[in-house]
Formats: C-alpha cells, sequence, structure tokens
C-alpha cells in the first residue's frame, strides 16, 4: 500500500471517533490557554506585529546635471528625490506597488517607475513630483528606459518573459519581445542603437547540464531582436553598463554555480564564485552586432568570495568600475585599464574560474550597508552613491580616495524588526565557509535559481533536486523534496549550517529573525486570473479536469490518482507529504518525493523533484507514461492544455 | 639605550608632566615590587627567569598613543615572552631554561612575571574574552611541556594536558576547545590533538607523518598548521615545511598555497584583519627561531616579502589593522647569540617603528595583546565514526598546477592508492581505481590512514605521484578539483563521470576489507 492510501485509510478510522474528540475539545484549549505562556517555544509564525514601513531603497540615478538622486523605494512604494548638496530627501511620490526600475527621460524631466507587482509604470514630473500617468506593462515589470528621442520606452516584464515597447505618447504597447527567464535589467547603448535585457534565470534545459543565461539585443531603429548574447555556466544576470567609449563593452555582474559537481566542495570553496561578464564587440561593430564576444573574469579572491554581484556602473571618465556585491555588503572598485589587461593575458575560457583575477584589477573592497543593489556616480566622476536596500540608507563614496565618504540616512524607521533583521540574514553570504553565499544566492527574489543542486545523500551524485521556490511556504510543511524537514527550523537550522554553508550557521536569535521572515515571504498575485477571480472558459474546463473523478471513458479514477487528492485546496494544493509518481530516476535513492504546492505553479519551472520537466506540459506529456501522477493519458491535448490553464490560476 | 633611541610617534605624544609623574610611579613600583620579586626568587630555583625583572627593562608601551585620524589610541595590555635565548629546530628546544611569560601592563613600568614557577614557558594565547592566558610550559628540566591555563594576572594557574611527551604551541578553538601540538618520539613526529579546555576528550586531528605543528585559527574557523613537505628530505636537505590548513576536525586537510619552486621553512603564520596571512618565511637549515617576513595578501596567489630588505624576525602578531608587533634582531646587540626586541611593523609601508619593548639581555618575542577578540566560526563537523571508512572525490586528475596550461597531457586511466603501515613505517598499496575519462574517480579508504596517490596510464606507468600524505576521516567526503591542483582555479561545473558510475565509490580498505568483505 502506498503510503498515500494509508494515508487515507488512516483518516477514514478517524471519523468514528470525531464525536470523541469534540468534546475533549474544550478541555485541551484550556490547557492550551494554560500552558501557552509557560511553554511557548520560538515561533516565528505567530510573532507578527505591524510591521513599520521600510523605506527598501532599490534603485538610484542621477538627474542628468547631478544636483539630485533619484531613489526608487520598494517598502514605501515611492520614489524620492535627494538633494546631493544637502544630502536631504527633498521631494517624495507614491508609486505602485513594489517598485523596482527607475528610468530618466531624455530632458531630465519625467521620471518612470515600474512597479513590479502592478504591472504598472508610474510617469513621475520631476517638477511638480507627482504621478502624471500610469501605464500599463507586462507582468512583473523592473528594468526600464527610453530611447535616445524619448518617444519609446523599453520595460522588462520579469514574470512575462518579455520585454514591452510602449509609445509614449499614447502611453500604450506597441510591441512585445520574448525573452528567455526573468528578464530583469536594460540598459540603452550609449549610441542609442541598441538596448540590451539581462536574464535573471537561466534557459530551462537539461538538468545535468550546466546553465546558460541571455543577454538580449534589441535594435531600436528596426525595434527587433538584433541579437541572442548566450553566456554559459552563468545566472543571476544583473545590471548591466557599458564603458563610456565609443563601441565601449558591457558589464554584466553574474554568478557562477557548480550545482552539478557534490555540494561537498563548499569545503574547498569554489561552489559559487560571482563575476562578471564583459561584453566586447567584435572590430568595427557594436555590441549587439553579430560577434560579440563574451568573456567571463572572477570578482571573487582565492578563499574569499562576494556574493549577490548586483549594481554595476563606470565612472564617466572609463577609468573606474564600480560593482555591488548585495549578499556581502560590499562594494568593489575596478581599474578597468587594468581589467583590459588581465581580459589580454588570458583571452580563453580559462579567465571565468580563475580566483586570482580580481587581485589585478580591484584596487579597493569597501564596505557598504546591508544588501547595496544599485550604484550611481556623479558626472564628474567623483562621488558614487550606493543604495543599501535594507537599510535605507545610501553610501556616498569618495572615488578620488577610494573610501566611504558619508552614509545618508533616507530617513527610515529605526527600529529593526525581527523581519527586518531577518531579510538581512537572509541576504548575508558571512554565514557560509568563505562567504561563498547566502540564502538570496540560490534564491533571488526570495524565489528560485531554476537549477538542480547535488545536495547531501547518502552517496555522492545521486538525489539531484531542483530548487523551489521560498515564497509563500509558511504553511507548506515539510519541506524538503524527501519531506524529512518537519518545519523551517529544521531546514534552516543546523541542518543547512552543516551541509550547506559548511560554517556555524545562524545563532538561535539570528534563527528565528531568519524564521520570520521566511514565513513572511508573500507570494505575488496571480497574473493568470481574473482581479474578480472568474475563471476563464478553458480554467473553468480545466478546473473541472483538475477535480474529476472519472475518465474520459467513464472509469472511476482512484482516489489517491486524482490531482486535489494530492494537490487538496485547502492547504495550499499539496496534501504535505510524500507520494510516488514514478518520477524516480536511476540516480534516486527513494522514490517517494515531497508533493510540492501549486500557488503560483507558472513561475516554479522547471517541474519535479529534479526538474527534468521543464514546463507543466511536460509533467504529463513526457513523464506521465504510466498514468502514476494522475491519470491522463486519456486526455485530448485540448484537455491537457486546459488542465494546465486551471492550475495557472492556483 | 632608550635615551639613544629615536622618540618614538608614541613618545612624542607624552608631555613632559606626564613623563615626571610616570618616573615617579616607576620609582614608586619599583620599590614596592622589589621585595616582592625577591620573594618569588627565593622559592624558585629558575633565578635566571627572575632576573629579568631586576633588569632595567625598556618597556615603551606606557608612554604610547598611537595616532589615528587624529586621535590617540591606546594599545592593549600585552603578554611578552622573555627568553635568554631563542632557539630554531625542534619545537621543545626552542626557549631556554629561565623562558617565561610576563605581562606588561599599560600603567606599570616593569614587566610583571606570569609564570615564575616554571621552568620554562611560552606560546601564549589570549582567549576570546581577555580573561585568560593559554600557554606551554615545563614544570621542570626533566618534566615534559603541557598546556597550562591562567588568569591573565597569572593567578588560578592549571593544568589543561598531561602528555607523554612534549604538548606546545595551543590555540584556542571556538565553544571551549583547545587545539595544540603533541610532539612525539614515534615515527610521526608531531601531530595536532584537540581537547576541551578541562583536558579531556583529548584526541588526535593529524594522522600522516609530517611533523605537524599549530600555527594559528583562521576567523574562518580553519586551523592553519605547518607540516614538513615533501616527506622524506631529499638529497641529505631537510624538508620544506609548509603550511596548511584543515578544519578543527580533522578533515579537509589542504594546502593554503603552493610554493614548491622556492624550498624554505615556513610558520608562525597569522591571519590580518583583512584576511591577509603572514608568516615566517626561513632558509633550510635554519638555526634561528625566525626568518624572513612574508605574506600572502588576500587573493594573491603566491606569498610575497613584507620587507624590502631581509632582517630576522620572529612571532609577528596583528594588534590594529595594519600594524603589527614583531620580534626583529636588536639593532643595538653586538652577541653571538641573536637577541629580539619587540617592534610596531606597519605591513602598508613594509617598515619597524620603534621598539615597543626592549630587555638589555633577553629576547623578547611572542607578543600578544590582553584583550578580547572575536572567536573564529564553529564548524558543525560532517564526520561519521560509525562509517569506519573515508571517501575522496576528485573532479579531474588531469589538472595539475605544475604542467604547462596546468593539464597533465597523457592519459590517465587508474589511480593508485598507497598508504603507509603504522608499525613498520613502510609504504604498501591499498589498490587501485578506476579513471574515469573525464579524469574523476571517487574512492572510499580506511579513515585516519595516511594515503597518497599515483596516477597511471594505461600501461600502468606512473604519470604522477604525489609527494606528501593525506588522509579522510571516517565519513569525510574529501573533494579534489586535480592532482595537486591550482588554488587559483575553481572547477568546472560538470556532474564527473565517477559519481554517474552505480559501483562507485570503489573501496580500497586494504585489511578492514578483507575482514568485512567486499559490500558497499
Amino acid at each position: 500500500m502506498s503510503s498515500l492510501r494509508l494515508l487515507h485509510s488512516q483518516r477514514g478510522n478517524r471519523t468514528s471517533y470525531r464525536g470523541f474528540y469534540f468534546c475533549l475539545l474544550p478541555f485541551a484549549l484550556c490547557l492550551l490557554t494554560c500552558f501557552s505562556e509557560m511553554a511557548a517555544p520560538i515561533n516565528p509564525q505567530s510573532a507578527e506585529p505591524a510591521e513599520p514601513e521600510y523605506l527598501t531603497p532599490v534603485e538610484i540615478k542621477f538627474a542628468s546635471d547631478g544636483k539630485k538622486l533619484y531613489v526608487v523605494c520598494e517598502g514605501n512604494e515611492s520614489v524620492l528625490a535627494l538633494d546631493t548638496q544637502t544630502r536631504q530627501v527633498v521631494a517624495k511620490a507614491k508609486v505602485g506597488h513594489k517598485p523596482r526600475g527607475l528610468a530618466v527621460s531624455p530632458d531630465g524631466k519625467t521620471l518612470y517607475v515600474s512597479n513590479e507587482w502592478s504591472d504598472t509604470v508610474s510617469e513621475v514630473d520631476v517638477a511638480t513630483f507627482s504621478v502624471k500617468r500610469t501605464l500599463k506593462t507586462g507582468w512583473g515589470p523592473v528594468g526600464l528606459v527610453t530611447d535616445r528621442t524619448g518617444k519609446t520606452l523599453y520595460v522588462a516584464n520579469s514574470i512575462a518573459d518579455s520585454v514591452s515597447l510602449i509609445d509614449l505618447a499614447s502611453g500604450t504597447e506597441i510591441k512585445r519581445f520574448t525573452t528567455h527567464r526573468y528578464p530583469e535589467q536594460v540598459l540603452l547603448s550609449r549610441d542609442g542603437r541598441c538596448v540590451y535585457a539581462a536574464n535573471l534565470l537561466p534557459h530551462l534545459g537539461p538538468y545535468d547540464q550546466p546553465p546558460v543565461s541571455e543577454l538580449l539585443v534589441l535594435d531600436t531603429n528596426k525595434q527587433v531582436v538584433a541579437e541572442r548574447i548566450l553566456i554559459p555556466g552563468a545566472i543571476e544576470l544583473r545590471h548591466i553598463a557599458e564603458a563610456p567609449l565609443q563601441g565601449g563593452y558591457l558589464i554584466v555582474p553574474l554568478v557562477r554555480p557548480k550545482n552539478l559537481g557534490p555540494l561537498i566542495q563548499v569545503n574547498q570553496g569554489w561552489t559559487m564564485t560571482h563575476g562578471m561578464a564583459v561584453v566586447r564587440p567584435a572590430p568595427n561593430t557594436s555590441v549587439g552586432e553579430a560577434g560579440s564576444k563574451v568573456t567571463q573574469v572572477l570578482l571573487d579572491d582565492i578563499d574569499y568570495y562576494f556574493a549577490g554581484n548586483d549594481g554595476v556602473a563606470f565612472t564617466p571618465d572609463g577609468r573606474r568600475a564600480l560593482v555591488t556585491s548585495s549578499d556581502a555588503d560590499t562594494v568593489s572598485i575596478l581599474d578597468t585599464a587594468h581589467l583590459a589587461q588581465r581580459l589580454r593575458q588570458y583571452p580563453g575560457e580559462e579567465l571565468a574560474n580563475r580566483l586570482d583575477s580580481a587581485a589585478t584589477f580591484v584596487v579597493k573592497r569597501l564596505p557598504t550597508g546591508h544588501n547595496p543593489t544599485s550604484v550611481a556616480i556623479t558626472p564628474d566622476s567623483r562621488w558614487a552613491y550606493i543604495s543599501n536596500r535594507l537599510d535605507d540608507s545610501v553610501t556616498i563614496i569618495d572615488l578620488a580616495q577610494s573610501k566611504v565618504a558619508a552614509t545618508i540616512d533616507l530617513g527610515g524607521p529605526k527600529e529593526i524588526t525581527l523581519m527586518r533583521r531577518g531579510e538581512q540574514m537572509f541576504h548575508a553570504a558571512k554565514y557560509c565557509y568563505q562567504g561563498q553565499f547566502a540564502c538570496a544566492t540560490c534564491h533571488p527574489n526570495s524565489h528560485l535559481d531554476g537549477l538542480a543542486w547535488n545536495l547531501e545523500t547518502p552517496q555522492l551524485g545521486r538525489d539531484r533536486v531542483a530548487n523551489r521556490t521560498l515564497r509563500g511556504i509558511r504553511e507548506t510543511a515539510p519541506y524538503k523534496w524527501n519531506g524529512h524537514n518537519p518545519d523551517l527550523a529544521t531546514q534552516c537550522g543546523p541542518r543547512i549550517a552543516k551541509f550547506l554553508f559548511r560554517s556555524e550557521g545562524f545563532n538561535t536569535a539570528e534563527l528565528e529573525a531568519l524564521l520570520t521572515y521566511m514565513n513572511n515571504i508573500p507570494l505575488p498575485a496571480n497574473r493568470h486570473l481574473a482581479p474578480d477571480g472568474q475563471l476563464t472558459e478553458a480554467q473553468e474546463r480545466g478546473k473541472t479536469i483538475f477535480y474529476r473523478q472519472y475518465t474520459n471513458s467513464g472509469q472511476v479514477i482512484p482516489a489517491e490518482n486524482r490531482c486535489d487528492t494530492c494537490h487538496p485546496a485547502e492547504t495550499h494544493y499539496t496534501a504535505r507529504i510524500s507520494t510516488d509518481v514514478t518520477s524516480k530516476t536511476e540516480y534516486d535513492t527513494n522514490g517517494m518525493f515531497d508533493i510540492p504546492q501549486l500557488d503560483r505553479v507558472y513561475e516554479d519551472a522547471p517541474y519535479l523533484h529534479n526538474g527534468e520537466a521543464l514546463t507543466l506540459e511536460e509533467i504529463w506529456t513526457v513523464f506521465n507514461n504510466k498514468d502514476t501522477h494522475g491519470i491522463t493519458s486519456d486526455m485530448s491535448k485540448e484537455q491537457l492544455n486546459d488542465l494546465i490553464e486551471f492550475l495557472k490560476t492556483l | 639605550m632608550l635615551s639613544t633611541s629615536r622618540p618614538s610617534r608614541f613618545e612624542l605624544l607624552m608631555t613632559k608632566s606626564m613623563r615626571a609623574w610616570h618616573l615617579i610611579l616607576f620609582i614608586a613600583l619599583g620599590v614596592s615590587l622589589a621585595p616582592w620579586t625577591f620573594a618569588a626568587g627565593a622559592h624558585t630555583p629558575q633565578s635566571v627567569q627572575q632576573q629579568y625583572l631586576c633588569n632595567q627593562n625598556k618597556y615603551l608601551r606606557n608612554s604610547r598613543g598611537d595616532m589615528r585620524g587624529g586621535q590617540a589610541v591606546a594599545l592593549p595590555e600585552l603578554v611578552i615572552v622573555l627568553a635568554p635565548e631563542v632557539r630554531g629546530g625542534p619545537l621543545p628546544r626552542r626557549f631556554p631554561k629561565g623562558s617565561g611569560l610576563v605581562r606588561l601592563e599599560p600603567h606599570a613600568h616593569s614587566p610583571h612575571s606570569l609564570t615564575p614557577g616554571f621552568f620554562t614557558a611560552a606560546d601564549p594565547q589570549t582567549s576570546f574574552d581577555g580573561a585568560r592566558i593559554l600557554f606551554a610550559g615545563q614544570n621542570a628540566a626533566d618534566s615534559a611541556w603541557q598546556i597550562w591555563e591562567m588568569n591573565v594576572d597569572g593567578t588560578s594557574v592549571r593544568q589543561v594536558t598531561h602528555c607523554a611527551d612534549d604538548c606546545l604551541k595551543p590555540a584556542y578553538l571556538p565553544r571551549g576547545e583547545i587545539v595544540f601540538t603533541a610532539a612525539s618520539q614515534g615515527p610521526h613526529d608531531s601531530q595536532l590533538w584537540v581537547c576541551k579546555a578541562d583536558g579531556s576528550n583529548s584526541h588526535p586531528i593529524t594522522f600522516g607523518p609530517g611533523d605537524f605543528q599549530v600555527e594559528t585559527v583562521l576567523q574562518n574557523g580553519a586551523i592553519i598548521a605547518s607540516a614538513r613537505s615533501p616527506l622524506v628530505p631529499s638529497r641529505g636537505l631537510p624538508a620544506d615545511r609548509h603550511l596548511y590548513t584543515l578544519r578543527p576536525d580533522g578533515s579537509g586537510l589542504a594546502t593554503l598555497r603552493c610554493d614548491h619552486q622556492h624550498p624554505a621553512l615556513r610558520s608562525q603564520a597569522q591571519e590580518l584583519a583583512d584576511g591577509a596571512v603572514i608568516f615566517v618565511k626561513a632558509p633550510l637549515g635554519s638555526r634561528n627561531q625566525g626568518g624572513d617576513l612574508t605574506w600572502i595578501r588576500r587573493g594573491a596567489l603566491h606569498n610575497s616579502p613584507l620587507m624590502a630588505a631581509p632582517v630576522l624576525t620572529s612571532s609577528p602578531k596583528p594588534i590594529n589593522a595594519g600594524e603589527l608587533l614583531v620580534a626583529r634582531e636588536s639593532t643595538t646587540s653586538a652577541r653571538a647569540v641573536k637577541k629580539l626586541t619587540l617592534y610596531a611593523f606597519d605591513t602598508a609601508n613594509g617598515t619597524f617603528g620603534a621598539p615597543v619593548y626592549e630587555d638589555p639581555k633577553l629576547s623578547s618575542v611572542e607578543a600578544i595583546p590582553v584583550a578580547a577578540h572575536e572567536a573564529p566560526r564553529w564548524y558543525w563537523s560532517t564526520l561519521n565514526p560509525e562509517l569506519h571508512r573515508g571517501y575522496f572525490v576528485c573532479m579531474d586528475t588531469h589538472l595539475a598546477d605544475s604542467f604547462p596550461h596546468q593539464r597533465i597531457a597523457a592519459k590517465i586511466t587508474r589511480v593508485r592508492v598507497l598508504t603507509l603501515d603504522s608499525t613498520r613505517q613502510t609504504e604498501t598499496s591499498l589498490g587501485e581505481a578506476p579513471v574515469e575519462e573525464d579524469g574523476s574517480f571517487y574512492i572510499a579508504v580506511p579513515p585516519d590512514q595516511p594515503v597518497r596517490f599515483e596516477v597511471l596510464d594505461a600501461a600502468g606507468r606512473v604519470i604522477r605521484a604525489q609527494r606528501s600524505w593525506i588522509w579522510s576521516r571516517s565519513g569525510e567526503e574529501h573533494g579534489c578539483v586535480g592532482c595537486h591542483e591550482d588554488r587559483s582555479v575553481a572547477p568546472e561545473n560538470r556532474w564527473p563521470l565517477a559519481l554517474r558510475r552505480f559501483d562507485t565509490p570503489t573501496l580500497l580498505l586494504g585489511s578492514q576489507q578483507k575482514a568485512a568483505g567486499s559490500k558497499h
């Protein structure tokens, strides 16, 4: 009897005792009340005082004259104007939900702020610092930039895997380019001919092969895709910066994971390296024309890692570039001449794994506040400003002296709550041996990295498991694909310290804070579901299939093989047990896997325990030949499509 | 000597009135301490040890203030070792009779002996809370060196270890443990041992010949040890000493950096605040307990000298960002035996400052600040004593730093594993395992037993032989990137073929395997 059947039979037996349990209920409640204060364990799920409204500055850009710094604040859903002389916030405008990106119009009169969870862009008039218009975008807009004329806005839609072209005169989308997964940052080339879009997640591909990421190049004149620049072995492409010389090169911070090797490698370092792609145009061309050359170079040092490379900017004179390491609370100042020298020294692919490169071109590492995400440099190359996302502050770097000159408090709440501290823990790589990675490194945006990992198992090389999202996981215990961790405290306590971080890990107070944060990571709004919750016809048909009890030929589907048995709606579409859907491969030591929740499942690809199914459809068309993952062999193509349409609404 | 030396930057901070007060205090303290000093000398046989307290020591520290950003910063109290002589060679012979720990307090004008009852004492370490001192000492001429602990004022001295042979060079580990160097009369020379703060649960964490010695504990929790390399002295020369890292449970032994092209004795390693590792590099066969100050800057693959001109230095110790205390050959001594004096050293400029402390007769070495400091990270051990085997997984045996393009061109098909018979001290083979097309192999070996590898081609020829011993502890999965890999190159991201096989790990368990059969 499968474990699922066993569970159901036990449930059946329990029902006969229901009346008896009801009698005991008042007594049990009384006992619970009496003992709750005496024996209350650390339970971050229940400790939820109202959170103060932190600012959470995530993106910054200068006005063209450098007199004002615009700061997008994800936490209080605003954009600020900071006077760089007085270092005071002089204006504030409320924008949409979870603002992430910022663009300044070529004439400097308008700001565009992307609202990731509103699927809109707020158009802010700089003179009045008020929202003039709200423009509709694709799902999850993050990076955005106007063309040189200021007539067209390019917006990276992270959830829709696309880039929207918005005609700013009419305020409507006129074209949409399909990208690979999670395009987040965009940049207009200095000559205005190209827009680049960097993808956070790699291509969906074979789970036993290294990841490949992509930098999309759009031709702004023809408004077509000019090139798809592949960046092998890398994930999490972040901000993009272009060297200020004509025909200059690009720098794109990234992560180079070693997910295919055994994770014991953390002991020696190297499991997660952090660097940047240097994208150089072919001779007599610009980046984006055919033949761009990609060289990856690491920003880590031997035995010291700088996790979470995120923000990047060149000084206007081109002599320096700055890269923030958002999970190491550090900014690295690069000497571009020495970088060029290093690139000449190692023209091949070897540089991508060399840990002695940074020492040749990083002239200084400086501490920042928590989670430095974005960097902007004054037009005179004198100062760099860095947004410290989890500190509500901006660090100012004196570039002449390569030192921290000041830290500007943006005026957020002074109290640091458990949840806020927990988010800082989530982004702190210092808990890992040699600072190789933080929770956020494998879970960018508290989501997933799209990779399958060789975690610790009874034997190396076995039991590869796909990374899973951390969004909305509060009520989805147990955790881990084998279901062995009954709660998050087990998942993130000694286990993670011992087998992942290979270091001390979090102490009790830090763990409490981390769990408070993790228990409160929100689910994004469902883009496939109408705001009023009304299902489309296809979704309704899919819902019927999801809850069906009979096959197309009228055969009864056993309870254990119905969708809603393992994925019940009342518990986030997971029965919270392990079951066997015969997804086990020859490399798995066990065929029983934790049933995943289905909330926002359309964002969670790849699927199945090892990430073999690249799409929802593949779960059944490729990996369910024996009808062990629900009865699907009788379904028509249309029925399967409908089922998937319904699943996307969950 | 004090009057002839150039005024230090610290001295310059002193006002004349401060000097006058200090003079008065100095005389008063000298008078008050004199009876105590002689009384202490009356019940200890180490009269030489007491003698230094009566010397006119040059304790310059009381007058110092360090200008940083226009603000005077007092340096911490110090504990140092005063010794008639500091010798090179075996650890137990470094400090002769009369060597001992003294405390230099900011406002006392003479050193305060902390180990008056000892025949000799050395190797002080301050506890993380700054309240206690761990050190090595000999009770009497014929007793073994042991590890001791006392309060920073010299009270509550207690013996931590009870070693049959000499135990020295201790260091504090987080969560109440201690690592120390246990000398042995056996063939394996000295080894690293770990015990609880009360001396209980004492156990070795190194298992190969190599004369392992504790150097320091890094902030990331790894221990730096020095050890002989290669194992057997070649051409009649003494072997190199290299720096290694390992975890406090004895797992993960790896070279800190490879520097085989430059034979030398490397020891006295310390970690600087920025992650650089500083150490003393002496020529092979040196009879001095010192050498050139050398460092591996953070991110650097190779070490480099810290000083423009070689000066005999010893026992560097970081005290502030960019500043060390270093014992160096005294510029004023004309003696045949080198006398060492404590100096400040600026790492940014590679220059010595003024002397910090100078004794006219004794060497002043091994200075440590008496101050609370951050404990290193603690490790969760992944060892499993019940497993009775350790594992090695190598990603690609073709990777080797000394070959052109860091790659062995010949095709490697097998790996032979040699071990050292613990009783006969002879090498025996544990067997061979296949090396996959991608250069990977995965084997299980007896735990806590020295092993080394030879990689072979299809004809059975040895392509490369490891020259030093390593081990895997029970349950340890020891990962290697290559065959003497380059620390500066991270491995490619791929699934090693050896881990795709269903008949790996290849069991090479020797006599244990014969006893247990060939089950996985």
